[in-house]
This record gives C-alpha cells, sequence and structure tokens, in this order.
C-alpha cells in the first residue's frame, strides 16, 4: 500500500472509496493544523530590508516572508508551505486593495505621513510676536514668583489640607460644568456633576472632601464654555498668551474668561475686586502647590518654549472639545 | 467547489481570533511593561540613576526610539543631513526622548496604571489608553503601536491629547526653517534634561 503522497491523492484511483476517504482525512489534519500554520505565518520574519533610496521596480502586493516561498520553484512545496500559501492567498483576499506597508517601511516613513500631516501645517499665528514676549514674562514669573510661594506655602500647609481647598473651590465651579454640560447636550454628565454637587456639598462638608469620587466612583466632568463654543463648531481663532493666566485662543478667551467667571461664585463675592482676585490667586497657588514640578518638566520637552506650549495647549483643547 | 467555500468560510472565522489576538497581545505587553517600571520605580535598592538603566531596559524592548526619533524631524530635516549628523542626531535625541520619559515617571510615584481600551484604528496600528490615576486626577497617556515586521512597537506617545512626535516634529520645522541642521543639533547638545533633578 502506498503512503498518501500528493500523486496518488490526485491520480485517478482504482480505489475511489479510500481516496476519498483520505481526501476527507487530509482535509481534517489541514484544518487541525491551521491554527498553527496562521500562527507561524504571522510571526514570520518579514522581507529582508530594502535600501534606503532602492526605487520600487514595481507597484505590487507584497506579504512579510513571501520571498522564501516565492523563490521556490513550483512543484517543491511541502504541506507546511502549502499551508502558509494558503494563508498568503486568505490574507490577500482579506486585505485586497492594500499595499502591505512592511514592505516599504525603509523608504523614509512614508505611511506615517498622514498621520502627522496636522504637525507639519504652518499655523496662522498673528500674534506670535507679543506672544512669545508673554511666555517669557509667564515662564519668568512662574519660576520667579508663583513656585517660590507655592513651594513656601507647601511648608505651611500640610498636603491634606491643600488638597481639601483645591476640592472646595472645585466645587464651587459646578455652575460652570453643569451648565456647559447642558450646553452640548451631554446629560449624562450634567446629571453627575449633579450628583456630585449634592454629596460633596453634604457629605463631602461643603466641598472639602471627594467622597462622590471615593466612596461612588463618580469622576468629574469637566466642561468650560471654551469646549461649549467649540464643540458647537466655532474656531479656536488666534493664538493668544495673556500675562499670568497663560497660553489661550480667543475662543477660549472669550468662553473662559467673559462667559465662565460669570457663573463663578467667586465673581459674587461682596468684597469686590480685591477679594475677588486675592482668592483667584490664592487658588491658584494652592493648585500650583499640588502640581510642583510638572511645569518644569514639561517645559524640558521644549525646544522652542513658546511654539511647544501653543501646540501642546491647542492639541489638548480639540482632545477636550472631541471628549 | 461547495467544500471550498465551506473551507473558505472556515478559514475566515479562525482569522478573525487571530486579529483579535494582536489587541489583547499588545495590551498584555504594555500591562507587563508598566508594572514592570513600576517595580523598578518602587525599589528602594535603586539609587536614581540604577532606576533609570533598569527602566530603559524594560521599555527598550517595545519602544522603537530610532522610529520616534525619524518621526520628530520629519523627511525634509533627514535629508538635510549628512550621515554623521545622522548618527549625531539619533544617538542625542534617542537620549533625550529616554530621559523626557523617566523625567515624566519621576512625577508620578504613588499612581496607578490602568488600561482602559485599547483599538486598532488600522490593521497596522494599535493605540493602548492608559490613565495614570492619582488622588485628584486622571491623565490619559496613548501608547501608539505600529506593526514593525512581526513585532509591535511604540512609534509616539500620546499625553493628554499631546503627541511627543507630533511637537517635536512643528519645534524642529521651526528651527529649520530660520536655522540649519547643525542649530538643531547645537540645541539637542544643550540638553535640558542635563541638570539633575532631585
Amino acid at each position: 500500500m502506498p503512503l498518501a503522497t500528493d500523486s496518488v491523492m490526485l491520480a485517478p484511483s482504482k480505489y475511489p472509496l479510500l481516496t476519498k476517504m483520505l481526501r476527507r482525512l487530509l482535509l481534517i489534519v489541514l484544518s487541525l493544523c491551521l491554527p498553527t500554520l496562521l500562527q507561524a505565518a504571522w510571526q514570520q520574519e518579514p522581507a529582508p530590508k530594502r535600501a534606503i533610496a532602492a526605487p520600487t521596480p514595481e507597484p505590487q502586493l507584497e506579504f512579510p516572508g513571501t520571498q522564501p516561498i516565492r523563490a521556490q520553484e513550483a512543484g517543491q512545496y511541502s504541506l507546511l508551505e502549502r499551508g502558509l500559501v494558503l494563508d498568503r492567498v486568505l490574507h490577500l483576499w482579506v486585505t485586497t486593495g492594500q499595499v502591505d506597508v512592511t514592505a516599504e517601511r525603509d523608504d523614509f516613513d512614508s505611511e506615517f505621513d498622514a498621520e502627522f500631516a496636522k504637525a507639519d501645517e504652518e499655523k496662522s499665528d498673528p500674534l506670535a510676536g507679543y506672544n512669545r514676549l508673554m511666555t517669557g514674562f509667564n515662564d519668568w514669573m512662574y519660576f520667579a514668583i508663583l513656585d517660590p510661594v507655592a513651594t513656601g506655602y507647601t511648608y505651611v500647609v500640610p498636603e491634606g489640607g491643600r488638597r481639601s481647598v483645591d476640592n472646595f473651590f472645585e466645587n464651587l465651579l459646578f455652575p460652570v460644568r453643569f451648565a456647559n454640560n447642558l450646553l452640548q447636550a451631554k446629560m449624562g454628565g450634567a446629571a453627575q456633576e449633579t450628583a456630585r454637587f449634592t454629596l460633596n456639598t453634604t457629605i463631602g462638608i461643603l466641598g472639602l472632601f471627594d467622597p462622590a469620587q471615593a466612596w461612588f466612583g463618580l469622576e468629574a466632568r469637566p466642561e468650560d464654555f471654551g469646549q461649549t463654543l467649540g464643540y458647537w463648531g466655532v474656531p479656536a481663532g488666534p493664538h493668544i498668551v495673556l500675562p499670568f493666566l497663560g497660553p489661550n485662543n480667543l475662543r477660549d478667551v472669550v468662553g473662559d474668561y467673559s462667559l465662565d467667571v460669570r457663573l463663578d461664585p467667586i465673581y459674587y463675592h461682596r468684597g469686590g475686586p480685591e477679594a475677588q482676585y486675592g482668592l483667584w490667586i490664592y487658588k491658584e497657588v494652592n493648585w500650583t502647590s499640588l502640581h510642583l514640578g510638572e511645569y518644569d518638566s514639561l517645559r524640558k520637552d521644549a525646544l522652542d518654549l513658546y511654539q511647544f506650549l501653543r501646540d501642546a495647549y491647542e492639541a489638548n483643547r480639540i482632545k477636550k472639545i472631541k471628549e | 467547489m461547495k467544500k471550498l467555500i465551506l473551507l473558505i468560510s472556515f478559514l475566515a472565522i479562525l482569522i478573525s481570533p487571530v486579529l483579535a489576538g494582536e489587541k489583547e497581545e499588545v495590551q498584555a505587553t504594555v500591562r507587563a511593561k508598566v508594572d514592570e517600571v513600576l517595580n523598578h520605580l518602587a525599589n528602594k535598592a535603586l539609587d536614581k540613576k540604577q532606576k533609570g538603566e533598569k527602566i530603559i531596559a524594560t521599555i527598550n524592548p517595545v519602544f522603537d526610539f530610532d522610529r520616534m526619533a525619524k518621526l520628530s524631524l520629519g523627511k525634509t530635516g533627514w535629508v538635510q543631513m549628512n550621515e554623521k549628523q545622522r548618527t549625531e542626531f539619533l544617538s542625542l535625541f534617542v537620549k533625550r526622548l529616554q530621559e523626557s520619559y523617566l523625567e515624566k515617571l519621576d512625577l508620578y510615584t504613588d499612581e496607578k496604571v490602568s488600561i482602559d481600551a485599547v483599538d486598532q484604528p488600522e490593521e497596522n496600528r494599535i493605540n493602548v489608553v492608559t490613565n495614570l490615576v492619582s488622588k485628584d486626577d486622571k491623565k490619559e497617556m496613548i501608547y501608539k503601536f505600529y506593526k514593525n515586521g512581526p513585532k509591535w512597537m511604540v512609534y509616539d506617545v500620546e499625553i493628554l491629547g499631546v503627541s511627543i512626535v507630533a511637537t517635536y516634529r512643528s519645534q524642529f520645522a521651526g528651527i529649520l526653517k530660520t536655522g540649519t541642521v547643525e542649530d538643531l543639533l547645537q540645541k539637542l547638545r544643550t540638553s535640558a534634561f542635563e541638570v539633575p533633578t532631585a
């Protein structure tokens, strides 16, 4: 009895039943082996690297690991290779129309071009000259005044106290978050903010603590008018660096300093501007004391401080508006 | 013919878990690496320098630093450089990226890292969304992987919506617009990270 080689299988057989059985058997074996074969094909080493500037001979579909198989003469395939070819065919079928990127990965990163096209755009920046000056001033101000004051403050008030102060001020800003969640039709956010405000104002003793998050897992859902305007399609407008307040754009200046501020209870403090600004500055110092070192760390990624802070600010705002 | 159709549909079913498996595989890698890094950070037997070395050794196999450097520079800058400048650029900038990463970790010691989502926007891209969870806030950090041959590697990290590669890319473009390759290298030579922090 000859072995079940291909020749036997494919030749017209004197034993039709046996051939049929063998075929079935082969099919079963093949099916059982397939996961392994697929896995093997998937983890194959990629085609040998091409030189950086080597011209592509012609557009063709290539898949990792095709080279060694293509090099072989037809008819010399082993069972394993047949499995691989089958897998390739299927891969082709699955990814029809796509040129495999690994094949050209040594051409200079063209596959990433689309992704970073936004970074390559020249941004319109009419206020660049003023912004640069103001960035320099703010940077100086941070290290000369804000940072030392906040650091000194940490020696006076322990972290727990500072965190409570921060919680208290955050809780006060509930109207801003609530209104802007509503204005962006984020009912879940508005409800969650309401629940947080209720819990933190009562159980959390006027917002000094945050049991809503700690015990009930209710996270803050911050939204501001700048985001609301962005949500409804208002463009960012030119980038503006404000003294003390830092990077902004026109939309956020309008949103935060003419609209949001009217929902901030501090704005209605009876002590007048002195008390109001005093509270805002204290709030800022307190916040900084909880985030010491972050700005220092951030600005080390800058080769050009203004440009870096501007791009980081705008990218962060775009993300927040999308959320 | 019927059998062929059957076989193909059977194979199609087999393939889908293979594709889905990639996401889980990358997610598992991130989990393992993050845990390893956190362990190094918490290890009191190591001084700061040793910690840094251990952490870099941990992430090196999955971070494609060279790719990150090239992407940050962009093609325009790359073609302007000669072989020597390229080598210098890669070594300076990779060092900078690593130091920047360590610097960020330095700030976050007692925080937890959660992996909140894994998506595969394209066949050869996987984004792992992680969050640094601290007492008062969450910082989103996305590790962006691409398929480098058989291996998934990080080509960009996005922190709070800010892509490291994109910010460097526009800064480099800005420098090269008014200056030369030498100016760019000079800026990198005087690295902001050389001053010890703690």
